[in-house]
Parts: structure tokens; sequence; C-alpha cells
């Protein structure tokens, strides 16, 4: 699978654009976008820029609306509102037969009565490409993704990963100015899972194609993505690469989608500088961090804290902290995950170096910059 | 958690799978529905055959194919064969016709779907005697469609609708739509609504989408519905007498042989007759099925449901 060994599905002489990011051209625009399926807000005054060359990733729960905005992009649904700019182009006229994206979509949708390679070369058939050029750039595309000798198969003689790949050069066979992915990866198992993202970025490391990827696995996001896009409830919660959302997320939601798995209503007691006072409904008190603002004193708000970054000392001796009691410990492989919970019931999910015996009393201690405190959603 | 979820995707080894006796045994619970064949169709036909084989009265020496000779010598017997084609064919093709465009519509639900369907499958539940009295009254001299002929000065004096080729092409249409239907909706609602989508997307307008990615995916479904609707189309015989010319442009087949068996009480005349619409009944069906096989055949969802 190295990438010296690839070659662009489209072999034409034409002046391809170079395979480098931050290209000129693919840039879009959405403006305003808002879509209603019966009393379901799917999406509302969504705003995004996405750069030529850029992949994109639309992350959220499902039902958040990340697939409507993909289908609205695909010109699969009509939006209610708000448009839809590709380099500058209005693509609301555009049926989705005559956008030319690439479309991968999350059954695949791969035409069962079609080999893999009369599957592939669908796209370019539409097009009035002549049968030599057709045969020639099927098998390029196939080549792209390690296919080249399953054209004469069927897609249900493929595994899942290969027909993941059928899809893959379906798509890209046909040049598209867009890739549109939508959770190609969630009907796969685990171990090909990151197979497939590896190959995904590869791909786009090659071709350079603007990409949205739409997906509900953070982990997935985090490793493919130029730009994440937060989803939530059909509106845009936060935009920011990878490092941005995971290391600064700016609330609650997007805080529970990298890893703040402890979150917790708090009220404000004090807000001093960059540091705010917050006590648990019974009780406990914690300092922490507002990264967004927007508390005040005596507000509700909520907190959240990684597991990782609760420090879990035995009980025995020490002052300072949250006395707690062991629930469980589960190993998970470099580490374990505990369940403990404080004297006031709250329940907290640390990980530890080492397994803690479960009833355990241990002290509970948070540095104050990794506790982040957000206003209520 | 990268480690917890590399943990749960470990492949887990399938059950083995358990035998319980030789394999003849998983075979048994085809035993009553072979007998039913073998007693309710096979020995009927096995017996017809060797009637049909034995000519009697004046053809009894005249060798084990008389009968069929007979027949095929007999301008207005071998009609009977024309006179049926030209209801079983085109009425065939003109439900299939109707009813694809309507299922294909209704194959994802649709506010009033149900009652829709209701309708559309009504006229499976009224005999063909039923529905032939109602034809007499409605398509009469007098009836409805007559009366709102002259009524729209469509025409000038009652059209003919009944007791002529019309009138069994009407009823056959009417009695032979619902199961058409009915097949063929249970294959459009198979088809996996994203390979439209995805043949949408990759360029194809709907013509192509229909006939690259809808029709050949609904060939296995088209193919049943017409051997279903010609091999009933074809044994018609209430509505040819009760709607149709029994005596001229409708004596079918099925007639034909009927008045061999019990005008003429010549049972080896009759079987052969019968053995001869088998016969153009089994070599469509087998047209159909070959063309069906050379088609695609296989599952109708893209990828992984």
């Amino acid at each position: 699978m190295s990438a010296e060994t690839v070659v662009r599905p489209s072999g034409s002489k034409k002046a391809a654009p170079p395979p480098a990011r931050g290209r000129a051209i693919g840039r879009v625009e959405i403006r305003g976008l808002a879509k209603q399926f019966g009393d379901v807000q799917a999406l509302s005054a969504f705003d995004l820029d996405v750069h030529g060359g850029e992949f994109m990733s639309l992350l959220g729960p499902s039902g958040c609306g990340k697939s409507t905005a993909l289908n609205c992009l695909a010109g699969l649904v009509d939006p209610d509102a708000g448009q839809i700019l590709l380099d500058g182009e209005d693509l609301a006229p555009v049926p989705p037969e005559r956008r030319g994206f690439g479309v991968v979509f999350q059954s695949y949708a791969l035409f069962p009565h079609l080999t893999v390679g009369r599957n592939v070369a669908f796209g370019l058939e539409m097009l009035g490409v002549p049968p030599d050029a057709v045969a020639r750039r099927v098998r390029q595309a196939l080549g792209l993704v390690h296919l080249e000798n399953l054209g004469d198969r069927y897609p249900a003689q493929l595994s899942g990963g290969q027909q993941q790949r059928v899809a893959l050069a379906r798509a890209l066979v046909i040049e598209p100015r867009l890739l549109l992915m939508d959770e190609p990866l969630s009907n796969l198992d685990a171990k090909l899972r990151l197979e497939m993202r590896l190959e995904i970025r590869r791909l786009h490391q090659t071709l350079g194609l603007t990409t949205f990827y739409v997906t509900h696995d953070q982990e997935e996001a985090l490793s493919l993505s130029d730009r994440i896009a937060l989803i939530k409830d059909g509106t845009l919660r936060q935009v920011g690469t990878p490092e941005e959302v995971y290391l600064h997320p700016r609330s609650a939601f997007v805080a529970n989608f990298f890893g703040y798995r402890n979150l917790f209503r708090v009220r404000v007691a004090s807000v001093r500088g960059g540091r705010v006072g917050v006590v648990t409904p019974r009780g406990l008190r914690f300092d922490g961090t507002a990264p967004s603002g927007g508390v005040a004193e005596g507000t509700d708000a909520v907190a959240a804290v990684r597991p990782e970054d609760v420090e879990v000392r035995g009980a025995a001796g020490d002052v300072g902290g949250i006395a707690a009691r062991v629930e469980f410990a589960e190993f998970v492989g470099d580490a374990f995950e505990c369940s403990v919970a404080g004297d006031d019931g709250e329940l907290f999910v640390v990980r530890t170096p080492a397994r803690w015996t479960p009833g355990a009393p241990v002290v509970l201690r948070v540095d104050p910059d990794r506790l982040l405190v957000f206003p209520p959603e | 958690m990268p480690q917890a979820a590399t943990a749960r995707g470990a492949s887990v080894a399938a059950p083995p799978t358990r035998r319980t006796g030789p394999r003849w045994v998983s075979l048994l619970p085809l035993g009553p529905a072979l007998l039913v064949v073998l007693a309710l169709f096979l020995y009927p036909f096995l017996y017809g055959v060797q009637l049909s084989l034995h000519p009697q009265g004046t053809l009894a020496r005249a060798g084990t194919l008389a009968d069929y000779a007979a027949f095929f010598g007999d301008a207005r017997e071998r009609t009977s064969i024309w006179n049926t084609l030209r209801l079983a064919v085109p009425v065939t093709v003109l439900d299939l016709a109707l009813a694809l465009p309507l299922a294909y519509r209704l194959r994802r639900p649709l506010p009033g779907q149900r009652v829709i369907t209701g309708l559309l499958v009504i006229p499976m539940t009224l005999g063909t005697v039923l529905l032939a009295e109602g034809m007499l009254e409605f398509f009469g001299p007098a009836g409805w469609v007559n009366k709102s002929l002259l009524a729209l000065h469509l025409a000038a004096t009652p059209v003919q609708f009944v007791h002529n080729y019309t009138g069994v092409f009407i009823s056959l249409l009417i009695a032979d739509f619902p199961a058409v239907f009915l097949v063929l909706l249970g294959y459009a609602s198979g088809l996996d609504p994203w390979l439209d989508r995805a043949a949408r997307t990759l360029g194809a307008g709907w013509w192509r989408r229909l006939s690259r990615v809808t029709l050949p995916l609904l060939a296995p479904g088209i193919a049943a519905a017409a051997a279903l609707s010609f091999v009933a189309t074809f044994s018609v015989f209430p509505s040819a007498v009760l709607v149709g010319e029994p005596a001229g442009s409708t004596r079918v087949i099925a007639l034909a042989a009927w008045q061999a068996a019990y005008e003429r009480f010549d049972y080896p005349q009759a079987s052969a007759i019968a053995m001869v619409m088998a016969a153009i009944e089994l070599v469509f069906v087998a047209l159909v099925l070959a063309a069906r096989y050379r088609a695609y055949r296989g599952p109708t969802i893209g990828g992984r449901p």
C-alpha cells in the first residue's frame, strides 16, 4: 500500500491540478442552509466554508443533521433555505446527476447486477466517455484501490472491505469536483476500519480532492480531517482543526465528544480571573477553568474532565482532594479504567496505571487547568 | 478507547454446526408437500397423457397420436390456439405495463398506500362469474359506460363491449391485474433505494436509471409475473363463455377441450387438447425463464444490508 505505486485515476492528458493541498478549485461555501423534515429541524442556519482540497469531517451523534448536510451537497435533498456555492457557483439549479460529485454511501450502494468493472465504469459511461478510455480509466481506478484483479466479480462476491474500495473507485473514477462520504467505514469491523482509514487518508493526500466526510466516530474524524465541523441538533457547534477541537472544546457537547467522559452539573461559586470555583449539587468543590467564558457566579454550569486528568491516590494520611471509593476497575490494555464514586454519589471515570480493588477508599485531585467549566447547553 | 475497541472487535469463532442425523432426515419435512403434488398434479397429468394416446371411436385404429393429428388437422380446432394466444399475450403485456409503474410508485410507504393497494387487489376477491355479471351490466347496451358515451356524444349508438373479444379481454385484464401487481410490488419494495440515488450522483438521468438499474433488478419479478399471468389467461374458460363469443372469436382452447369432453364425450380427444395447452404454457414459461436467467438474478441490495 505504498503511495509510490499510486496513479491518478484520470490518466487524461488535460492539465490536471497538482495533487497538493489548498487547491484553488473545489472551494465550497455553505450559507444559511436549513432543512425541515416534518416537525424535525434537521438543519438550521448552517454556515461552513471549505477550502479547495480540504478534508472536512462532519461529526455529530446520529440524527444531528450531518447526513442531511451531505445530501444537500449531493443534491439528493433540497434545502428549505440557504445556498451552497462551489467555486462561487450556486449549486441550487444543478440536479445531482449533473453535479459530478463522487459519493460514497454508507451501504456502498453498489449495483448488484453489474460486475465490479461495470460498476466503476457506470459514471464514465453516463458521461459518454469512449469505451477504450473507459476501460483504461476503470483499470487505473481499480489499481488505485488495489482491486486490479477483481474487475469481473460481482459485488456480492466481495468482502465488506473490498466493496468499500469498489465504492471509492466508482466515486473517484469520474474525477469528481467534490468527494462526499457518508459514514463509509461504519459497516466494517474494527481492524478493517483502521486499514481503510489509512487508505482514505492516502487517497486524499494523493488526489487532493475537497472531501466531506460524515461520521459519528471522533477517532475517524481526528485522524482523517484537516478540519472538523461538530454538529448537534442541526446546528454547527464548533469548527476547527483536530488539535483545536480536541484540546480546546468550546462547549460541553464538543468536550464530551473528545474524551471528556466526566460531565457533571455544577453551580458556579466564584469567578476569579481565569479560575472558576464550582460546587456539585451535593457539595463537592472543584476549581476549574472556563475556556469559552459565559459563566457567572451563582449560575448553573457543566464541568468536564477527562478520565486521564483525574489524579487518584490512596486515601491513607493525605489531605486535600475529594474522598471517593472505587466501584469497578476495567483493564483496557495500557491502563485501567475505574469508576469511582464521590462521597456525594457522583460517579467519575478515571484512568489509572494500577489496578484498584473495588471498595478501596481513594482521594481524587483534578488540576484546575484540566477541569473545564461550560455554560449549560 | 482504542484498546477496548480492538478487544471487542476480535473475531469470535462461529458456533459449530450441529448435525442430528443423515442428510435425508432433513428432507423429511418435504414429504407431505411431495405427496400432494404427486396425488393432485402428477397422477392426473400422467393419466391424461396415457388417455390422450388411446384414441377411441373412429380414431381407435389410426394410431396413438391420432387425437393430436385430429386436433391439428381441423382448422376450427387449430384456431382455438390462436384465439387464446391473442387474448393471453396482449393481456399479459398490458397488465405488466399497467402494474409496473404502479408497483414502482407504491414500493415505499405513501399516505393512503394501504387503501390504494387494497383497491387494486379487490378484483382478486371477485370470482370470474361475478365479474362477468358485473361487466354485462356495466358495459352492456344500457350500462353506465354506454350511457356516458352517448351522453358525451362520443358514440351515436351503444358500443358493443361484451359478447365479443373485447369483453373477454377486459374481463381477463381486470381479473389478472392483482396477481401481476402483487408479484411486482413484492420485487419493487425489495429494491434498495440507495441504488437509484447512487446512479443519480453518477450522472444517470431518469431514463438511464430506469433502463440500467431499476428494470434489470426487477427482471426476475417481471418474469415471474409474466409467467403467472400467461398461464392464468391461457387457461381462460368462464369469461370466454359469459362475456365472450364462444362460438366464434373467443372459442378458446380450454373451451375446445371442454366441448370434446362434455359435448362429444371423447375423453382421449379432450386429453390431447389439454396436453397441447400444457405444452404451449410450458414453452412460454420456459422462454420467459430463459430470458430471466440471461438477465441478472441475485440480491437487489447494493453492498451489505
